[in-house]
């Protein structure tokens, strides 16, 4: 069963992605504020209603902070849809906008079906009545390319993929429904070792596609490539290679740059994000020293590090400086690929040799002349591929609905698989089942109790 | 005679005597017009009510006060609750019944009911003035004035019986159709279609070998079917059970040839939850024996049914499949079996009082709608003859939504659903099946059946005593505390974890071995509580994370049932809908935004626009804007 119920409280990001500076996230719904609270600090109260306040987004758990926004409380009902709203403005950031999506959505919140704000705000009264057939017309076109969307990702393989998960949990259900409903005549009655392994492969499957959705959000909202290195090494000629342009000064001086660089680029088909960082080095003067603060906070929330050294002569103190953060603040958080620079200008053995203990794969670069730039690139993809554990051509998850409603899916399951080890009753492990496929139906259309009547009678020989 | 009623119901079969009793007993002059009045309350099928889901629906007419239930206390002679292993959700009642006493029993009650006539004729025509119905045609040629008229005519409309490659009209074996019914409704625009089922063979029960057969004894003590039958007195006979065999399926294949269904002779849809032997043989090919379940028709009648092999194979197949089964190598045929076929009237042309839409007074019920089975025919029947009566009477109708009974997923399904086979309830229909339970219809349903007047006050004020006993022992599990003496010994039998301390015997009982029975027993408290009390308080404890999850989603439900949509509404001009959406709205023309989700073919997306739209006309329609929210 669908939910069109108004009574809980939504979320999406109301931007276009990708575009401008500033995103917003918006939820609606009386649960808006405490949601909010749970990952806001300073805590908002009824009075803060219409006024901006900032402050920051942090995890629900770890209270590890995810971004500085300002946020503004719209009390119902003097809001856009007539419920309680909170809009949350951060840096336009997909990573970002993401992991705030996702906190919400792990304090209760749903994410919007297309076109759900305004529904509620034409409900709410908060439209003219004029209005109401546009209003439709926006919303059947929302869903409809919504759905064509999801049906035409990546040539349909993934609702290909969804579709037969849903056929495997139909299955699994006519089995237990067959013998809730046929069981006066002799069918053959279940193993209950082969459902429970069946169901697992089932969860398996969802796992491996969840797991995807980190991925699928690489690819649809692009990747963070950190460049870090002490200063002079060749970053911004690095990023001026990558991006093909001359977007960074570069200098013979060390400490050209002083704050970070960013810049989007493709490299594989990857939407890129590039962003360069002022040189880390043992001594600093004080400005550097703010733009080296910025850097380090770019390595959580970046996809991959490109590590930069010089390959022509030994490691220096700074060098050192950089393979102790490493260690520190990078190792087994985010991959790093080790990058030597000034190939052209010679090779110490030595050097390669110590960082090889960093146990990341090396790439010898020269940015002056371009040599083993396109090397680079594919090992860029690679360890993008396989940082997610994914072939070239798998399914990916790339949307947040289908995320929530994977997550549900595979819950359900969890809870028949429980049940039915402990022996639970056939007609709740049967509802398990229909929840589950009810809710890979919000992605991909339901299965109704015709459907698992029309398997059951295809596959067993019911009727006396 | 003054021929002169509120209501006639045209048919008797179990469709028709729940409709008429109902008006009847609700105060209104009724008429049964049927074709012979010792075929009222015949078991044209096999002699058994109930079973799985279909049990659930009898207990529910018992519940709104209907008749079926007792009438198979009375008659019965075998008694069985089904899926006793399962869940008690999915517990079912069936029983045998002595298929002459049955029927004889249904006529002295229809015959003794006051209020009450029977006339022995058959309804060929109606008349309408106004969109109105105002008299029904008997016979041919008299016009019988009514303000409203129940048609319950089985697989009567222009029946036709196959029996191998020979056929013939008839109603059911023996019996007349009834003709040109079909055709006056068709003129009055209602559209029709064509449906199949079929009957196995009925053998002497002398010319059959039980020793070489299962035997299944019933239940003993046997469990009455009705709310108010306190016990079963009748003699309980035994069912038995054989197998048919690869030589049978040999002979079964030889004449397939000669078969009305494989030579397609016959074009309506047989049920596939109920298929022909043939057909089993054919489509599971790899299966090496089919069960068959003979069912015996009584003390008087030595007729035995013999369930599992309906067919409409040829005479000399019958004889020769069926004596090559184990124990019926001598079996005696008395009646063949035969596939009928027969007019039916897809039920999107109804409403859920089971009134058609198109013509006031007039309400279809059983076969008619495209359903199988005496207990969807009878909640029918039931349903049409309460809301034909509350019509009259200018009272509200009575629409049981689908989280309250079986009879409502029935009803509902049969309007939202395009019926392509007989239509027979399952559980799995029912998606707040834990919530319908058998042996809670009572405590679901009867304060409506008194409302209705239906329900007599002794069976209410006996379901009050249950939900105060009920109640009572709730509270009792939560306030009483056993102690380790008294709990451990229990523990040891059941492979429970032993306590140390006095411990709350509500929190005993969420354990899966612990029974409310034997914890009330370890206690040594006062029993005196019944079965379906027991069955009840343990259920609601045990299951009641679960039970509090559907109670949210029947809230949900309840919501989008409650979206009503004006029968009047124009799909035509709301833009936004796809297609497909569109049309099958604009033809079902659902009552509700919830009955509107149900339909195949009605997405997400057009039930939101829907809604916008719904919105609009409603806003539309109020002169006062509601600005003030
Ligand atoms: N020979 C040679 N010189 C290079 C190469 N890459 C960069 N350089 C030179 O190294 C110097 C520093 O380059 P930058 O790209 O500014 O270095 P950086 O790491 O951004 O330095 P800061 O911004 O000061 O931290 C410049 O003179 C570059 O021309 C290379 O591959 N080979
Ligand atoms: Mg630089």
């Amino acid at each position: 069963m669908f939910s069109y119920s108004n009574d809980d409280t939504i979320v999406a990001l109301s931007t276009p992605p990708g575009k401008g500076a500033i995103a917003i996230v918006r939820m609606s719904g009386s649960r808006a504020l405490a949601i909010l609270n749970e990952i806001f600090s300073p805590p908002l109260a009824e009075d803060h209603n219409r006024k901006a306040v900032t402050g920051s987004v942090h995890h629900r758990d770890s209270q590890k902070v995810i971004d500085e926004c300002v946020v503004i409380y719209y009390q119902s009902p003097r809001s856009y849809t007539g419920e309680d709203v909170i809009e949350i403005s951060c840096h336009c950031n997909p990573i970002i906008i993401d992991q705030i999506i996702q906190q919400t959505v792990s304090g209760g919140a749903r994410v919007a079906q297309p076109g759900e704000f305004t529904k509620r705000a034409f409900l709410n009264h908060k439209m003219d009545l004029s209005q109401a057939e546009a209003v439709a017309a926006v919303i059947a076109a929302k869903t409809r390319a919504g759905l064509a969307c999801s049906l035409r990702q990546l040539d349909g393989s993934f609702s290909q993929l969804i579709t037969e998960i849903q056929q495997e949990i139909l299955n699994l259900a006519s089995l237990i429904e067959a013998n809730l409903d046929f069981n006066e005549e002799d069918l053959q009655v279940y193993e209950k070792p082969e459902i429970l392994s069946r169901a697992q492969e089932v969860v398996n499957k969802i796992d491996k596609l969840l797991h995807t959705y980190d991925y699928g959000r690489l690819l649809k909202e692009g990747v963070k490539l950190l460049l870090l290195g002490k200063p002079n090494v060749g970053k911004s000629s690095l990023l001026n290679v990558l991006v093909e342009k001359e977007r960074a000064i570069v200098s013979e001086l060390p400490g050209t740059t002083r704050d970070y660089i960013e810049e989007f680029t493709q490299i594989e088909g990857f939407p890129i994000q590039i962003v360069d960082t002022a040189g880390i080095r043992e001594t600093l003067d004080m400005i550097e020293e703010m733009g080296v603060k910025r850097a380090l906070k770019h390595i959580e929330s970046s996809d991959l590090i490109l590590a930069i050294f010089e390959i022509h002569r030994p490691l220096d103190a700074d060098d050192l400086h950089l393979i102790h953060y490493l260690n520190r603040y990078v190792q087994k958080k985010v991959p790093f690929l080790v990058i030597l620079n000034k190939s052209d200008l010679g090779t110490d053995h030595h050097t390669i040799e110590s960082l090889k203990e960093l146990r990341s794969p090396i790439v010898e670069v020269s940015a002056r002349t371009g040599r083993n730039i396109e090397l680079l690139k594919q090992q860029i993809k690679n360890s993008l591929l396989i940082d997610s554990g994914l072939e070239e051509e798998s399914v990916v998850v790339t949307n947040a609905r289908h995320k929530q409603a994977l997550d549900k899916a595979r819950h359900a399951l969890k809870n028949f698989r429980r049940g039915m080890q402990s022996g639970m009753d056939e007609v709740v492990l049967a509802s398990e089942l229909r929840s589950a496929l009810d809710y890979l139906g919000e992605i991909i259309g339901e299965v109704s109790s015709e459907d698992l009547l029309n398997y059951i009678f295809s596959q067993f020989c019911v009727g006396k | 005679m003054n021929r002169n009623y509120d209501v006639i119901v045209a048919g008797g079969g179990h469709a028709g005597i729940e409709a008429a009793l109902a008006t009847a007993r609700l105060g209104l002059r009724t008429a049964l017009v049927t074709l012979r009045i010792d075929t009222i309350g015949k078991m044209s099928c096999n002699p058994a009510i109930g079973g799985l889901a279909k049990g659930h629906l009898v207990r529910e007419i018992d519940a709104l006060g209907g008749e079926m239930a007792k009438l198979t206390d009375r008659a019965g002679i075998h008694f069985k609750i089904l899926n006793k292993s399962k869940g008690p959700a999915v517990w079912s009642p069936r029983a045998q019944a002595d298929r002459l006493q049955y029927s004889r029993i249904a006529r002295q009650v229809v015959l003794s009911q006051p209020n009450l006539e029977v006339i022995s004729a058959s309804v060929n025509g109606l008349k309408v003035t106004d969109g109105k119905v105002v008299a029904a045609l008997l016979n041919r040629d008299e016009w019988i004035p009514c303000r409203a008229l129940i048609l319950t005519c089985g697989t009567f409309l222009n029946g036709r019986i196959y029996i191998g490659l020979n056929s013939f009209s008839s109603g059911r074996a023996g019996e007349m159709p009834v003709r040109g019914l079909t055709e006056a409704l068709v003129e009055l625009g209602f559209i029709s279609g064509r449906l199949k089922t079929g009957t196995p063979p009925r053998v002497h029960r002398d010319s059959l070998d039980y020793r070489q057969m299962e035997e299944q004894p019933p239940d003993r003590p046997p469990v009455p079917f009705s709310f108010q039958t306190d016990t079963l007195s009748q003699e309980q006979l035994s069912c038995h059970i054989t197998h048919t065999n690869q030589q049978t399926h040999e002979f079964l294949r030889m004449g397939l040839d000669r078969s009305p269904m494989y030579t397609g002779l016959i074009s309506g849809v047989g049920p596939r939850y109920c298929p022909s032997i043939e057909d089993k043989v054919v489509r599971f090919s790899d299966k090496e024996r089919h069960q068959l379940f003979l069912e015996p028709d009584g003390f008087d009648n030595p007729e035995v049914y013999v369930n599992g092999f309906a067919t409409s194979l040829p005479e000399d197949i019958q004889y020769k499949a069926l004596r090559s089964v184990a124990g019926m190598e001598r079996a005696h045929i008395i009646r063949l079996g035969y596939a009928v076929e027969y007019d039916f009237f897809p039920s999107y042309q109804i409403q859920h009082t089971l009134e058609t839409k198109n013509i006031a007074g007039l309400y279809f019920a059983g076969q008619i709608n495209g359903t199988s089975g005496y207990e969807e025919a009878a909640a029918q029947g039931l349903m049409a003859g309460i809301n034909a009566a509350l019509k009259l009477q200018d009272q509200p109708p009575l629409i049981l939504d689908r989280s309250r009974a079986y009879i409502g997923v029935l009803i509902d399904d049969l309007i939202s659903k395009t019926i392509l086979e007989p239509y027979r309830m399952f559980t799995s229909r029912a998606e707040f099946r834990l919530l319908l339970r058998h042996d809670n219809a009572d405590l679901r349903l009867m304060e409506t059946g008194k409302e209705i007047r239906l329900l007599p006050d002794a069976a209410y004020r006996r379901m009050l005593n249950k939900r105060q006993k009920i109640e009572q022992l709730l509270e009792h599990t939560a306030r009483t505390s056993i102690s380790p003496q008294r709990f451990n010994e229990l523990a040891k039998k059941t492979n429970s974890s032993f306590i140390t301390q006095s411990v709350p015997m509500r929190q005993l009982m969420r354990r899966p071995e612990i029974s409310l029975k034997d914890l009330l027993e370890a206690a040594e408290l006062d029993d005196g509580y019944s079965h379906d009390e027991l069955v009840h308080v343990e259920f609601v404890i045990k299951y009641e994370g679960y039970l509090k999850r559907q109670a949210e989603l029947v809230e949900k439900f309840k919501k989008m049932e409650h979206q009503s949509i004006p029968a009047e509404f124009n799909y035509h001009t709301v833009s936004s809908l796809s297609s497909e959406a569109r049309e099958k709205l604009s033809k079902i023309r659902p009552a509700s935004l919830g009955q509107a989700s149900r339909i195949a073919g009605v997405r997400h997306g057009d039930i939101t626009v829907l809604l916008i739209y719904l919105e609009k006309y409603f806003r539309s329609q109020e002169p006062v804007s509601r600005e003030t929210l």
